[in-house]
């Protein structure tokens, strides 16, 4: 099978305007420094890794709100590298983004149907309200929701608003950027259920960016890891976990606070690279 | 015995006159050198425990009784201009968003020094040094670039550990600490908790760790209060949460909520309906006794 997004050597890099000289260019601040990565249709693939090491600025060039500086992103067969505005047009409906904080991208003066109906009617799509109304129930909110503004919502809710304004439109692929980590365990557990139930019944193919290793393994059946712009791993995720190849993911794992009383946790010290195991 | 850091009686709070209770005769207390973590899911007035403290409650939100003590002072019995500079001084907030929390408009290396200068009197190129210093206590890899930065330029885990560092550099002696390490990856948030415990060690701090993950109580904190629909249901020391058999249903239902990649199948499990219907029992019962006392 073809993977729906090819990956070749991209790169990202911004000038920094911070260290500007007086005459000449700004230096670049290097973010991506050459990533190669598939992600297989109808999977997840989990993003892993350091903060601030390039996942949401990867994800960025994936669905195109970012241009990369070299490299190539190959979408369902289509280099959309360079592509214009123009050029994307069509190819937005097919990628969609969840965000981490849905209070600061839902409008606040909407209701939730015209919030989710707004990227329909932009598309030019019929039966927007319909269609508003039919996504509503598939993330398990329901009509009576329709009417409210967000700050009525709780985080769970408005959570669930943010995806349901990603599927609406019938997209092939979805970013999702940290979108768990604001929840409480109890309304984590259940967004990932119904994660797991789009995926499956709409043959979605997504990106998970998570810090928790833990929703990672229950969630995708591929992850990759990043660390300073580099990725430093990717494989099968049950794989990964049972055996890291790269000194950075196993230190990722023991670093996994699970919930049970542990002095020793805290105070271990790291192994380092170089360390025999 | 001495007095505790922070110390929390009878907080009583609801949403105007009539509307509902958001904080239901909650008490607590931290002492010097205390982890106390406060969990408890969305909405449950976690974040409200915080801002009582710091004297920032929405104006929507009145308190109607109860006392707060910094170190066996009233902090109701203080001027407002007391107040604000005893909790100035002693209490640092790490507060639960950090895009609101940073001015966009200015320099990283400016909001981490303004505590040192403005509130402890240090002099600028002394405060900047520290300033450095902190972000790399903090895990941040390049400080000097971080500093002459903006907050829009950096990732949601660098601007998080800016707040951190900002709530460090004054040492204070409570710090409250509102889903601190929720953008972090797990090693940086190791790195992190490590520095808390060295803080705690060094200069004895007071912590309130606002969380919901039950993984970093269980590694952080002495104690614990859990937290729902403003109702302390369950308090005290950490080892009984984690033991055989929990104080509370609900503590239990969150501990297996929480996602553990050891065993996947096992994990993210929902709370049960018959532990949402006791707290539901229990919260009614609650505003039965409120409204016969009233
Ligand atoms: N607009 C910008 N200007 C300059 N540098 C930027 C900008 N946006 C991001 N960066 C830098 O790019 C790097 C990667 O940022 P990115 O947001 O992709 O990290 P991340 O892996 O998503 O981190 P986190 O887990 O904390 O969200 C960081 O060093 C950041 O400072
Ligand atoms: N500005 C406000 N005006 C009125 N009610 C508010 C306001 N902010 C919060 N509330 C309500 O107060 C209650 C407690 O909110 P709080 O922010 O303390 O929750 P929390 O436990 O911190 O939740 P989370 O885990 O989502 O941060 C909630 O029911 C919330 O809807
Ligand atoms: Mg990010
Ligand atoms: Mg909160």
């Amino acid at each position: 099978m073809t993977p729906l997004f090819e990956v070749r050597g991209l790169h990202l890099s911004l000038p920094n305007l911070n260290e500007k000289p007086l005459f000449g260019p700004a230096p670049r601040v290097h973010i991506l420094r050459g990533l190669d990565l598939d992600l297989p249709e109808g999977q997840v693939t989990g993003i892993v890794g350091e903060s601030g090491s390039g996942k949401s600025t990867l994800g960025r060039c994936l669905i195109r709100l970012l241009e990369p500086t070299g490299g190539s992103v190959t979408f369902a067969g289509t280099d959309i590298t360079h592509l214009g505005p123009q050029a994307l047009r069509p190819f937005r409906r097919d990628l969609q983004m969840i965000f981490q904080d849905p209070m600061s991208s839902l409008n606040p003066r909407h209701r939730i149907r015209d919030i989710i109906a707004g990227p329909l009617r932009v598309n030019g799509v019929e039966n927007a309200d319909a269609r508003a109304l039919d996504a509503l129930d598939r993330v398990q909110l329901g009509r009576r929701f329709a009417d409210r503004y967000p700050h009525q919502l709780s985080g769970g809710q408005r959570q669930r608003v943010g995806i349901a304004r990603g599927i609406a439109l019938g997209p092939r692929f979805i970013l999702a950027d940290e979108i768990v980590s604001g929840l409480d365990v109890s309304t984590q557990a259940q967004i990932i259920a119904l994660l797991e139930e789009l995926v499956a019944d709409m043959n979605l193919t997504m990106a998970f960016i998570s810090h928790d290793l833990s929703v990672i393994r229950r969630l995708c059946q591929r992850v990759i890891v990043m660390k300073a712009g580099e990725i430093v791993e990717a494989g099968e995720t049950a794989q990964v976990f049972a055996a890291p190849q790269h000194p950075y993911t196993a230190e990722l794992k023991s670093a996994i606070p699970l919930p049970e009383i542990d002095d020793s946790w805290l105070h271990d010290r790291p192994r380092e690279a170089g360390d025999v195991q | 015995m001495t007095a505790p850091v922070l110390s929390i009686e009878g907080l009583n709070a609801r949403l105007g006159r009539s509307g509902p209770r958001i904080l239901r005769d909650v008490s607590l207390s931290v002492a010097a050198g205390e982890v106390h973590g406060l969990v408890g899911e969305s909405g449950a007035g976690k974040s409200m425990i915080g801002k009582a403290i710091a004297g920032l409650l929405p104006p929507a939100v009145r308190v109607h009784s109860g006392t707060i003590r910094l170190h066996g002072t009233d902090l109701a019995a203080l001027s407002p201009g007391g107040r604000r500079k005893l909790v100035g001084e002693r209490v640092a907030i790490i507060p639960q968003d950090p895009l609101t929390a940073l001015n966009p408009c200015r320099r990283i290396g400016g909001q981490i020094t303004d505590r040192l200068i403005h509130i402890l009197g240090w002099e600028r190129a002394k405060a900047d040094a520290r300033a450095a210093e902190l972000l790399e206590e903090v895990a941040i890899r390049d400080p000097a670039r971080v500093l002459r930065a903006y907050p829009h330029e950096l990732s949601g885990g660098m601007r998080q550990r800016v707040l951190i560092a900002a709530a460090f550099a004054a040492e204070p002696e409570l710090i409250i600490a509102d889903e601190c390490t929720t953008a972090l990856d797990v090693t940086v948030q190791r790195q992190i908790l490590r520095l808390i415990a060295e803080m705690q060690e060094r200069h004895g701090t007071a912590l309130l760790f606002v969380t919901h993950d039950m993984g970093v109580v269980a590694k952080i904190c002495q104690s614990l209060s859990v937290l729902y629909q403003g109702k302390v249901v369950a308090q005290g020391g950490v080892e009984r949460f984690f033991a055989q058999t929990p104080p509370h249903p609900y503590a239990d239902a969150l501990i297996n909520a929480t996602p553990r990649y050891d065993r996947p199948e096992e994990s993210l499990l929902p709370v049960p309906q018959s532990v949402l219907d006791g707290l539901a029992r229990e919260i009614a019962a609650d505003d039965e006794a409120w409204e016969a006392h009233a």
